[in-house]
């Protein structure tokens, strides 16, 4: 045992008002320590699924690529944040008393 | 310029909002023959001290179910629903209903963004932030008990 946390990343750990991007919101859980190793704090992901497309400089750009991609299908454009990983990790750990609000 | 003068109610100062699919939204789901949903109508409360607008999620459902585009993921502070939680911001389309009902009369915003908040325990649907009210000159008058809404 090292101490560190483990994290379950399922999208069933995410309450109901999260399930419209739930499997958009495990993918940037389980990407962000390394886009935030690599110094893409503040740029936007562009996330279908369980794939992380690419990476853009602002929101309009990385939605018109969405829309250019998947036209008027789901998917989630999320500025890259530290306090994110902070804020979703409630959720994903496999610990009981995790967030459920 | 438009405005609406509305008395303050018992939860404060509250519109008729009307909350539906971006316009740009509407024209592409047009030209793929799909249909579009109905906006909802809910009340609404003006809150200076709301950074951006936000809506009850079950009041959500019947778009999202029919496809509202979501944008991002946010952590939101509100302390009044319990401190921060996760958020699902969503582009729509917005209008304000004037009280007069002429629809030419309504301050429109073809393409917003509103979070997703449970709100039911404070008594409205949604809360008109900041965001919006930049836009607008609001006055609240306390001894008068109105308020206006000048856009």
């Amino acid at each position: 045992m090292n101490g560190e946390p483990q994290y379950d990343i399922d999208p069933s750990r995410l309450p109901e008002r999260l399930q419209p991007l739930a499997e958009e919101i495990c993918t940037y859980f389980r990407e962000l320590p390394r886009l935030l190793d690599e110094g893409q704090e503040g740029r936007v992901a562009l996330i279908r699924g369980n794939d992380l497309i690419g990476l853009w400089d602002d929101m309009d750009t990385a939605t018109e690529a969405g829309h250019d991609q998947f036209g008027l299908e789901r998917f989630m454009t999320q500025p890259i944040a530290r306090r994110d990983y902070e804020g979703l990790k409630p959720y994903f750990l496999s610990d009981p008393t995790r967030a459920t609000a | 310029m438009n405005s609406i003068v509305l008395p303050i109610g018992d939860d404060g100062p509250l519109v008729k909002l009307q909350i539906g699919f971006p316009t740009a939204r509407v024209t592409a789901m047009r030209k793929q023959g799909q249909p579009v949903p109905q906006s909802i109508e809910i009340p609404a409360l003006f809150d200076s001290g709301a950074e951006a607008t936000c809506a009850e999620p079950s009041l959500l459902i019947r778009l999202i179910g029919a496809g509202l585009p979501q944008r991002r993921l946010l952590l939101t502070n509100s302390p009044a629903l319990g401190g921060m939680m996760a958020a699902i911001e969503y582009s729509v389309g917005l209008r304000i209903v004037h009280p007069s009902g002429d629809p030419k009369r309504d301050l429109v915003l073809p393409r917003w963004e509103v979070i997703e908040q449970p709100l039911g325990v404070l008594g409205y649907q949604a809360i008109i932030g900041r965001d919006v009210l930049e836009r607008c000159i609001f006055i609240l008058d306390g001894p008068g008990k109105m308020f206006t809404l000048g856009y």
